[in-house]
């Protein structure tokens, strides 16, 4: 304690009043000088200049920042140290209230100061000073006036930096003279300190992508009281308060005296307490933050100045004045010069480097420039402060937090449904939630261990080229293209210890190029829609297994697949990007539960007899006119999608007015063909989707079994992919690929009338879980599910099912793989059914089957709430039809008539033709 | 008044002052010391007002009173000075100045404006959805070409 007492006495080896006015005078010194290279008629610019390019300057303008701070603190603690001296009371009235009005001008020439530097702070300080200053009642706007000026001009407060307000300081000092000098060694060593402050740390510029906006430290304090107070009317008049107090001092008895000094004393320890909660624990928009977690570390200055020392006076191995870009505001581009591969929209000549992969653009000093960089810009955990900055894609960012692909709410909310963790598919969630909890459920441990690496948020770490793998990455995840090119370079940059001489010169490209391989990682599986979409469905082979017959292809992660039929679409050459929009796939900021409600494109869209509207080119909203730039597109106005009301920006019309789909990536001009007569019948169909019947086939998996398997090594991918011992692990049943099951979906239309769509059904889950090995006191021992889910499978071709595949197959009406046959005798007819597989112990139901051959199942029965099998009713009416099918061709005029009059034609029917007869007791099912 | 008037006053003082300098060199010393205050008073005034014009007309050159937008893009977009909402064919136009302490806002955050200053958060339509602002955002006057379809927005008329 006595050492520390010691060292401290020793440190003071002059008074804080000396101390302080050394500062001063170090402070105006280095600023008289510093008024040579700053441009008032550009300050942002000039400084970014004097730190880039003139690092003496740049030494200068930290010695004045520095030496201002320090003079701030210690006339602080002059001030202090008169008051517990009764240094009031020795100076003369006038005076007196002279030395408190420089009070104000202190703080005014510190934050006129942090104004000049012109950046984002500087501007909104200097809007929140100009408010309050016009506050002030009377005289408020020619004081602000008189104080700021006008924006966007820096005339005046730079002449109140440099006459008035010093001047006035100046003029304090001399009065102070004649009792207070510094010594010279005082000045040196203050000279000393500040000097070589400066040489190591920087003063602070705003980091141009960091959306924190902060006063000048001093000010923190103020503005977490601003925070608190509508008024502002109020710490307007709480600063003149305590200015008059102090100026009352000399008047005040004795004891009143000491009291108002506690006072004071207390109030100075509040704004201490405000003043290091604002500087540490506010972020963005003012909001809490833990200053030592990752996700908040942004302070939104750039700091570091380490390097100013070694290249003023080690000199770096580059010399940079000879690659300094005529127009360079940063200093990537002394070394990064000539990089190519980037559009004009993201050419580092003009966004510059930095905007994408932070880092500190404010020095040439290589370790300081690296210093808080991002390699993968895209990554969502960092897109608010890259790619969705303010001035790039706001909006982007904040929207695809919420689409499906980053929230995986569909995902997890089936999951724990099937857990019963939950009494419906229809929860709301965000993969996110799940990273931060400690405890996770069986189903979030199920989900982490096998489904969640499929996320958007899902971040990537190096450089990788895009493979039937490749998964999350936020907007590189779709954005981003290398080459052959970026992709060498990258690695010999990286494999050779990532020396200068093999610095990359090619950028991976940054575009609306988003192909189908950009979509395959993530939908190969569950729904495995891009595989179907090119005509593979998976198999249980294994690579070896392969018979050589050119229809098998395996993928990286060693998953066989068989070729099947391709959807018509692909075959014509086109991408997911020519059907689905920029507001299905990056959200429109709605968060929705399941993927049918986010995708809007529908197949009546363009497939139609309707007449389209049209939009015009300017009234199309901000982003689809971006796309129709990016993409070149010239037409002036665009049609609308019948059902969805999405632009089509890749549809136009010909000659004769034929509407052509172009698409996007091959070029290709497709016609968009118009529904056949069938499809638009309305008595028959009307329920049934396109899809329904365009369908060729769903690939489908039953009996699967789930297991938590203590020694079972997997992964947890809810953080990087790290392997874990201890998974859940899943054995898949019996995969196929055959037209699919239909069900029914409803909903309530928003005029409150039910609608009724008829869907292609795969089974979503029959499994079983066993819960017990995961938790043995869980209450339910085995789980077990027969579950379908409503799929767009993506297998469309031109012609339909036919009519019996549907009214005459038991899969298509979900009765599963079996005999079904119509057996007449007499007069009676009725249907009967045999399955292929045997029934399961726990709902008596075949292995495949959705629901019971005219039956109607209780309890859930799909992965949606509105989605079930058909009832006993519908069979009835799909196998009537059937029955009917049994003798007449489909193409036959009966059944063709049927379609548009249906109970007409039952009135009359043949002697011949012998009907299922529902209310026989022979036609009800039995029981085997 | 106009600038002439100033001018011609100006002139008039000077020669004023010339005629009593002169004649108060026959004044004595404690006289000529008051006439010099009086005299120094009448300059003052118009020395002031030669000053405030001067000041008058760099503000004016300087001053940016609206803004011309080619076209309003659909949904919430910043402007510098202002912001504009536009929901399908309904165009909003409000002043970006936070009314808490005159803040530029200039970032949304789940669909609301957001002041970067102290946290405060408006909603579409300029209303305030969390404090400390207390009042809604000021909604500008804008007039709409009918050729170009060009915006120009009034920063100085509210609506
Ligand atoms: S200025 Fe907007 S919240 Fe204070």
């Amino acid at each position: 304690m006595s050492l520390f007492r010691k060292t401290f006495r020793y440190l003071l080896f002059d008074t804080y009043g000396a101390f302080s006015m050394a500062l001063l005078v170090i402070c105006i010194l280095s600023g008289i000088i510093l008024a040579i290279p700053f441009n008032v008629s550009a300050p942002h610019d000039s400084v970014i200049r004097i730190m880039l390019y003139n690092p003496p300057a740049a030494w200068l303008r930290n010695l004045h920042y520095w030496s201002a701070q320090l003079f701030l603190v210690f006339f602080i603690l002059h001030l202090w140290e008169q008051f517990s001296q009764w240094g009031e009371q020795r100076v003369g009235r006038g005076l007196w209230f002279v030395l408190v009005v420089a009070i104000l001008f202190v703080f005014f020439a510190m934050l006129s100061g942090f104004i000049l530097k012109g950046d984002a702070d500087s501007l909104q300080a200097r809007r929140i000073l100009h408010e309050l200053l016009t506050k002030i009642p009377v005289a408020g706007k020619l004081l602000a006036w008189f104080f700021l000026g006008r924006e966007p001009g820096f005339q005046i407060i730079y002449v109140q930096h440099i006459a008035v307000a010093t001047l006035f300081l100046v003029v304090i000092t001399y009065e102070h003279a004649h009792t207070l000098w510094a010594r010279h060694d005082t000045f040196l060593v203050m000279l000393l300190i500040t000097g070589v402050t400066a040489l190591l740390f920087n003063a602070p510029l705003h980091d141009p992508h960091d959306p924190v906006l902060k006063g000048p430290w001093y000010f923190n304090g103020l503005q977490e009281i601003l925070h608190w107070m509508s008024n502002p009317g109020w710490s307007v008049l709480l600063v003149v308060l305590i200015l008059m107090l102090i100026w009352f001092l000399p008047y005040l008895k004795a004891y009143q005296e000491k009291y108002v000094k506690k006072i004071l004393a207390g109030s100075l320890f509040i704004y201490l307490l405000l003043t290091l909660m604002g500087y540490y624990f506010r972020g963005e928009a003012w909001q809490w933050v833990i200053p030592w977690r990752q996700q908040d570390r942004h302070s939104g200055q750039v700091k570091a100045g380490a390097g100013l020392a070694r290249t003023l006076f080690l000199r770096n191995d580059l010399s940079f004045q000879d690659t300094l870009p005529a127009s360079g505001k940063e200093g990537c581009i002394s070394c990064h010069a000539h990089t190519q591969g980037l559009s004009p929209a993201h050419d580092p000549l003009s966004i510059g480097c930095s905007s994408c992969h932070l880092g500190n653009p404010y020095t040439t000093d290589k370790k300081d420039a690296h210093k808080g960089m991002v390699l993968i810009p895209g990554n969502l955990s960092e897109a608010r402060l890259t790619c969705g900055t303010t001035d790039c894609h706001p909006d982007i960012s904040d929207r695809i937090r919420n689409t499906l692909m980053s929230s995986l709410s569909g995902m997890i909310g089936v999951d724990k449904f099937v857990f019963n963790e939950h009494p419906n598919p229809d929860g709301h969630y965000h993969v996110r939630d799940l990273q931060d909890k400690k405890a996770l459920s069986a189903s979030e441990t199920h989900l982490k261990n096998l489904c969640v690496s499929c996320h958007l948020g899902n971040t990537r770490s190096r450089p990788e080229v895009l493979t039937d793998e490749s998964r999350g990455g936020g907007c590189s995840a779709c954005h981003l293209n290398h080459n052959n090119r970026t992709l060498s370079e990258w690695s010999s940059y990286l494999a050779g210890n990532k020396t200068d001489t093999l610095l990359p010169h090619h950028h991976p490209s940054l575009s609306l190029r988003i192909t189908n391989e950009h979509c395959f990682g993530c939908h190969s599986r569950s729904g495995r829609i891009s595989p179907n979409y090119e005509g593979w469905h998976e198999t249980f082979l294994a690579h070896e297994q392969i018979p050589d017959t050119g229809r098998f292809r395996t993928l990286h992660d060693g998953r066989v697949f068989t070729y099947v039929s391709e959807d018509i679409h692909h075959h014509n050459g086109m991408d997911c990007i020519d059907c689905h929009t920029s507001y299905e796939l990056m959200g429109n900021g709605k968060e929705y539960r399941h993927e049918e409600r986010q995708v809007t494109v529908r197949c009546e869209d363009c497939h139609t007899n309707k007449t389209h509207n049209w939009i015009s080119r300017r009234d199309l909203d901000k982003e689809n006119r971006l796309i129709a730039e990016l993409r070149k597109l010239k037409a002036d106005s665009f049609p609308e999608g019948i059902v969805s009301g999405n632009p089509l920006l890749n549809v136009r019309s010909d000659s004769n007015k034929r509407l052509l789909l172009h698409t996007k990536l091959t070029g290709k001009d497709l016609p968009m063909l118009p529904p056949v007569a069938a499809c638009t019948r309305k008595e028959a169909h009307q329920a049934v989707s396109c899809t329904a019947c365009h369908t060729t086939w769903a690939p489908s998996c039953i009996g699967c079994h789930n297991q938590w398997e203590p020694n079972a090594r997997g992964y947890d991918m809810l953080h990087d992919n790290q392997p874990v011992l201890r998974s859940w692990v899943e054995y898949a049943g019996i995969m196929s690929a055959a037209p699919p099951a239909l069900g029914v979906s409803t909903d309530t239309t928003s005029s409150g009338d039910l609608r009724k769509e008829v869907l292609p059904a795969i089974p979503g889950m029959i499994l079983t879980i066993d819960m017990h090995s995961f938790n043995p006191t869980s209450h339910d021992s085995l789980i077990f599910h027969r579950l379908f889910a409503p799929a767009q499978p993506h297998t469309i071709s031109a012609k339909g099912r036919h009519c019996k595949s549907c009214h005459n197959s038991p899969q298509a009406l979900g009765f599963g793989k079996g005999s079904l046959t119509y057996v007449v005798s007499g007069r009676y007819g009725h249907w009967k059914f045999t399955s292929d597989y045997v029934t399961r112990p726990e709902d008596g139901l075949p292995e495949d089957a959705w629901t019971g051959f005219l039956q109607e199942r209780d309890g859930p029965v799909s992965t949606r709430s509105n989605f079930r099998p058909f009832n006993i009713q519908e069979q009835q009416k799909i196998l009537t039809v059937g029955a009917c099918l049994t003798c007449h061709p489909e193409n036959s005029k009966v059944m063709q008539k049927s379609l548009t009059r249906y109970q007409k034609e039952l009135s009359h029917l043949s002697p011949n033709c012998i009907l299922p007869d529902w209310n026989d007791v022979r036609t009800l099912p039995k029981d085997e | 008044m106009d600038d002439c008037f100033f001018a011609h006053s100006a002139c008039t003082d000077i020669i004023h002052f010339l005629y009593l300098y002169i004649m108060s060199s026959y004044l004595p010393q404690a006289g000529r010391r008051k006439f010099f205050k009086v005299l120094g008073g009448i300059l003052a005034a118009p020395f002031l007002v030669v000053a405030g014009m001067a000041i008058k007309k760099t503000e004016q050159n300087q001053g940016k009173s609206r803004i011309i937008l080619p076209a309003i893009p659909e949904g919430i977009s910043f402007h510098g000075a202002v912001i504009t909402i536009r929901t399908g064919k309904k165009v909003r136009v409000l002043s970006s100045s936070c009314t808490h302490l005159g803040c530029r806002i200039q970032s949304t955050r789940e669909g609301h404006l957001q002041c970067p200053c102290h946290g405060s958060e408006f909603s579409g339509d300029g209303s305030v959805l969390k404090g400390p602002a207390d009042r809604p955002l000021t909604s500008l006057h804008y007039k709409t070409d009918p050729v170009s379809g060009q915006f120009t927005i009034y920063l100085n008329r509210n609506v």
